[in-house]
């Protein structure tokens, strides 16, 4: 039940060891960048340098990337692309290229641009996104919201409860799925009929999850759990100045890139137009 | 949670929704005075911003009450979260990868007729609050959602935090609207109702600002209708069978079910 | 000055007229253990909650009385203190964990206590090495297996150095090797640790007797009536103990029984020695010719089989083979056990038999037809399979419907189904419940229920995986009972289980499983004379069986005297002095 992008394995690398809440602001600040560029370079640089960052300082082999992303790409990019280049409804006042019509499909250039820009931008955070899940150890990335980015703390332990809890649904889903085809639920792969099963399995999957979690709450609790006012950690997850300067550099070569793209005419964004 | 403590939560978290929304409106406006920017004005742009900061706001706000959650609350609020995910990996995903087919069949309008499946992914904010009945429930339930979806890979990746955050706080203020105290059918669809909102106002601003207005407004309305049904509805039905089987006793739903 | 004192402690659920706890009081002196034991419903539990202050801070219920830690009141103490001097080890080794790894885990509590991080590798590293997991420090809680996970919640308590251990039925869901093994090491940390004062809630005694200083008699209602050491209490409230259906351990049952019978019986053994000196005296002969022999396989050759398996092998996929090449035969009508440690691979087994895997084709005949050319609902119409978790095949909503379910998806007539579930309702005690929600059964009546549905069509073979785990004695031998009358009308009964005292007292024939392999295939005689087989199959010798050893007591033709009934005859009496049957004899056999 994992996500395309897998999930983390563990490894050293200088990622590795960073901070997981300035990890993730740092990577949201490339993120937005490309969210607000329109054209397909933006993205594309991002995504290459994404890449290289991930295979050097995140020490990720690349076939291991490979896969994930080329999954990504033929289901989910390429539909954008698709969608775009063949109806892509330009604004008011401005011309299109069309390169090829047929009925209702119309195949226009900027189409393909704006597709082909939106397909990269999708790479790139996926890339982004790749760059944190690999280099990122689960209980340390809730730890450190909880420490530094005031997560509720219950809350937080409650997410480390359910993590815990996921691999064991997935195989109490099957077996409730095995019980109930021999009483007679003939799996139907219909629409309806795995509409059915939600309900069918909804219940006694969920009512076994809440009361493990009773169960849980009060051995927590036992524990001493939130009853002192302060508390100690075993992992430690200080933010070092590695971890700030990985934001400084990340805030600083996003804005460079869009610099350089911007003085070379290229840079298509919010309120930014070429040739500005 | 005294009926005075929960009023303040709700007045404060709609507060901070407001404040935030109205000031991100404001920036925008500002930012976006002269020449160049008509464009970049236009009224899913507008709507677009201050529904993100609302959320933001009602999250921000939120984030305070839900440390004050007992162990019980928080965990159980988590794992329901994460057991919903689980049952979409099995169940929901396969139906919304199914009718992705309609997206690439039906010319243009495939996206809208496929957002007709999409209610499912609120469905955490509505059946968590309806449970747990604490101001905070949609923000806590959708955030976690969100969490461990990246933690498990899923490939939206980070932005699946940012959607997640919009849509609990979106649906956050619905609850805080009805002052945590009213959680009927129409308090949940309409909840559910908010957190499509907030889930087409992101999805605009990362991956459809390119399409065109009429396509946008029917996968808005398809996703409104999705929402109440597949998520309000859905969620009722769930929180209801759930409670018949005497597993939630302990908590604020099984209290009121006894009650009333 | 006692360590835990007690006084007039009552305590009530929430929407419940019946108290839980009524008016208990005892004290507890520094380093005893004490053994808390009643039926299910006399609040043992409750007592655990109330001591670490559970109730009513994380468990909502209302307290009185008074309890004393150390003395001092422990509702004056803050709930950090108050939980720092207890740690409780629950019975669900699922369910106690929040945290990924070993090491994490055992930090979590002191990291709660705020210990400062200098003194936390120490303590773990001391409180694994206690338990046995030094080397799994690293590892993933869920790697772990079922022992090692309640070791682990042991290390947990340990490790925040409590005054008190308090452990809530720690071995309910383990196997009896791995519940061996916990009782070895509770005693080990009673002698390292002597100032440690143990409460303990557990139901069957056999292995740790031995440990417990003192005893607490709860009963239903939650109102103590009986206090003292093990010896007496179980000498003088015997009687009482055997009504309220508590498992006795094995050679106290039998001397109790034989009490009963009218033979002298001057003080209840506990253990196999102290029995087998106690009742030397009182046998009557070493060894016994045994009139009507359990008939033996050459009959049952005759009858067709109901499940033959032949050379089936299996691995799940991309996992390594979980059996090899296993033939089995289970004849008709039989009473027959698939047992072996865990990980053998019997539930993977039995999931073969009822369509829950689907073996290749010639390996698995039901009846004589190849299971693989059946249709999932012909298989479903001659096999009843009960999983080990009764909710997990429950589809409705209400008890009538749950057992008219498989009779609708069938098409069968309305009448007809009315006729059928009322009948079922009645012959398994659930009419009174016809309407309740299945899930908001208790534990017995869910089981029942998951039976009844299992046989609604009338299913001529029935499998079920661990029926009687984790229940007390009343509830698992009325499960019992009536699987013997299904047996008498000439159903075939499956059971996997651990439970070899299961095996002994009403299992015909028996099959062993260790490491996917078929060990062995016989009569239950048979295996339980074989010592050597038991050992490697790391299958408890049962303690009566012990004691028949110890005394040098055997049937003429080898075999040993397996259940209480099978004493009988050493001793002079007639088996059919024994109050309750402990076996379903057919009619024909004596």
């Amino acid at each position: 039940m994992n996500g395309l992008l897998g999930f983390y394995e563990g490894g050293k690398s200088f990622l590795h060891g960073r901070n997981p809440t300035l990890k993730l602001v740092s990577l949201m600040v490339p993120m937005l960048a490309v969210t607000l560029a329109f054209d397909p370079w933006t993205p594309v640089l991002f995504f290459g340098l994404a890449l290289l960052v991930l295979c050097v300082l995140g020490r990720v082999p690349l076939r291991h990337v490979a896969r994930p992303l080329a999954l990504v790409f033929m289901l989910s990019a390429l539909g954008l692309l698709v969608s775009n280049a063949f109806f892509y409804d330009p604004q008011e006042g401005t011309s299109v290229t069309v390169l090829w019509e047929g009925g209702p499909l119309r195949l226009t250039l900027e189409g393909l641009r704006v597709g082909f820009a939106l397909t990269m931008r999708t790479m790139a955070i996926v890339t982004l996104s790749l760059l944190f899940v690999a280099t990122t150890d689960p209980t340390d990335f809730v730890l450190s919201l909880i420490q530094h980015a005031h997560f509720p703390f219950r809350l937080g332990y409650g997410i480390l409860v359910a993590y815990r809890f996921l691999p064991m649904w997935r195989s109490e889903l099957d077996l409730i799925r095995s019980a109930h085809r021999i009483r007679g639920v003939g799996e139907r792969t219909s629409l309806r009929g795995r509409w059915e099963q939600l309900r069918r399995y909804a219940v006694p999957l969920l009512a076994g999850a809440i009361r493990k979690a009773e169960r849980v709450s009060i051995a927590m609790d036992s524990k001493a759990f939130g009853a002192l006012p302060k508390r100690t950690y075993y992992r430690r997850l200080d933010l070092t100045r590695a971890d700030w300067a990985m934001l400084a550099v990340s805030a600083l070569v996003t804005l460079f890139i869009l610099l350089i793209l911007a003085n070379a005419g290229l840079l298509v964004g919010y309120g930014v137009v070429p040739g500005d | 949670m005294g009926a005075l403590a929960e009023t303040k939560s709700s007045s404060r978290i709609v507060l901070w929704g407001a404040v935030v929304g109205v000031a991100t409106l404001i920036i925008y406006l500002l930012a976006t005075r002269g020449e160049g920017f008509q464009t970049a004005r236009s009224v899913f742009m507008v709507v677009m911003f201050t529904a993100i900061g609302v959320a933001t706001g009602a999250a921000v706000g939120s984030q305070g009450v839900i440390g004050r959650w007992s162990t019980w609350e928080s965990v159980l609020a988590a794992i329901l979260s994460g057991a919903v995910g689980v049952l979409f990996f099995a169940w929901g995903l396969t139906i919304w990868k199914l009718t992705g087919v309609l997206e690439v069949a039906v010319p243009a309008y495939g996206i809208a007729l496929h957002d007709l499946f999409y209610g499912f992914w609120f469905l955490a904010a509505a059946l968590v609050p309806y449970i747990v009945r604490k101001p905070g429930a949609a923000v806590a339930a959708e955030t976690v959602a969100a969490v461990i979806s990246m933690l498990l890979g899923s490939e939206w990746g980070m932005a699946v935090l940012i959607t997640g955050l919009v849509q609990g706080g979106l649906a956050e203020v619905v609850f805080a609207a009805r002052g945590y105290r009213h959680y009927d059918l129409l308090t949940l669809a309409l909840a559910s109702v908010a957190a499509a909102l907030g889930s087409w106002v992101v999805d605009y601003a990362f991956w459809y600002n390119t399409l065109v207005p009429s396509v946008l407004i029917l996968m808005l309305l398809a996703r409104f209708l999705s929402a109440a049904i597949f998520s309000g509805l859905l969620g009722k039905w769930i929180g209801d069978a759930l409670a018949a089987t005497g597993v939630l006793d302990n908590t604020a739903l099984g209290r009121a079910r006894m009650e009333g | 000055m006692p360590l835990i004192e007690i006084h007039d402690l009552s305590v009530r659920y929430p929407r419940t007229a019946q108290k839980a706890l009524e008016h208990v009081s005892f004290s507890v002196e520094q380093g005893e253990t004490w053994l808390l034991l009643g039926p299910s419903g006399s609040g043992k539990s409750t007592l655990g909650l109330c001591l670490a202050g559970l109730i009513p801070h994380s468990v909502p219920a209302a307290m009185e009385g008074q309890i004393l830690l150390d003395g001092r009141d422990a509702a004056e103490m803050s709930v950090g203190t108050r939980t720092a001097q207890i740690g409780m080890v629950f019975q669900d080794p699922e369910a106690q964990f929040c945290m990924l790894t070993v090491e994490d885990e055992v930090a979590f509590g002191l990291e709660n206590l705020a210990i400062p991080y200098e003194e936390m590798g120490g303590r773990i590293s001391e409180a694994l090495a206690i338990v046995g997991l030094g080397e799994r420090r690293h590892e993933r809680v869920d790697r772990l297996s079922g022992g090692q996970k309640q070791r682990l919640a042991l290390a947990c308590a340990l490790a925040r150095r409590p005054a008190i251990l308090f452990l809530d039925e720690p071995t309910a869901n383990l196997d009896p090797a791995s519940r061996r093994e916990f009782f070895r090491l509770l005693g080990k940390l009673r002698e390292e640790q002597p100032s440690l004062t143990i409460l303990l809630i557990e139901h069957i005694l056999d292995d740790l007797i031995d440990l417990i200083d003192r005893v607490l008699l709860l009963a239903p209602g939650g109102t103590v009536f009986g206090e003292g050491t093990p010896g007496d209490m179980l000498d003088s409230r015997g009687d009482e103990l055997d009504r309220m259906g508590i498992w006795l351990p094995q050679v106290t049952a039998l001397g109790h029984k034989l009490r009963a019978a009218g033979l002298p019986v001057a003080r209840l053994p506990l253990m196999v020695e102290e029995a087998a000196s106690a009742l030397e005296s009182l046998l009557v002969q070493h060894t016994l010719a045994r009139p009507g022999t359990i008939p033996d396989t050459g009959q049952e050759a005759r009858t067709p089989m109901a499940i033959r398996v032949d050379d089936l092998t299996f691995g799940y996929r991309g996992s390594a083979e979980v059996l090899h090449k296993i033939s089995l035969d289970v004849p008709s009508g039989s009473l027959f056990a698939i047992v072996g440690p865990n990980g053998s691979g019997k539930t993977t087994l039995a999931s073969h038999f009822a369509d829950v895997l689907r073996p290749p084709v010639g390996r698995v005949f039901l009846l004589g037809d190849d299971i693989a050319g059946l249709t999932t609902g012909q298989v479903t119409e001659r096999v009843g399979y009960v999983f080990q978790n009764p909710e997990h095949q429950f589809v409705e909503q209400q008890v009538d419907d749950e057992l008219a379910y498989s009779l609708r998806v069938r098409h069968r007539s309305a009448a007809e189904i009315e006729a059928t579930v009322g009948q079922l309702l009645r012959s398994f005690g659930l009419e009174a419940h016809r309407r309740r929600n299945p899930f908001a059964l208790s534990q017995g009546q869910k089981r029942r229920l998951s039976v009844a549905t299992m046989l609604a069509v009338g299913q001529r073979i029935l499998v079920l995986d661990e029926p009687t785990f984790g229940q007390d004695r009343d509830t698992a031998r009325a499960l019992m009972e009536r699987l013997c009358g299904l047996h008498r009308e000439g159903v075939t009964v499956v059971v996997i289980t651990h439970d070899m005292q299961l095996v002994a007292d009403y299992m015909e024939q028996v099959a062993v499983l260790v490491d996917g392999r078929i060990r062995f295939a016989g009569s239950t005689q048979a295996l339980f004379a074989d010592q050597a087989l038991l050992q490697e199959a790391s299958l408890r010798a049962l303690p009566l069986h012990d004691l028949a050893r110890e005394m040098g007591v055997r049937f003429a033709d080898g075999f040993l005297p397996m259940s209480i009934r099978d004493w009988f005859p050493f001793f002079g009496l007639e088996t059919g002095s024994t109050p309750r049957s402990a076996a379903c004899a057919r009619e024909d056999a004596s």
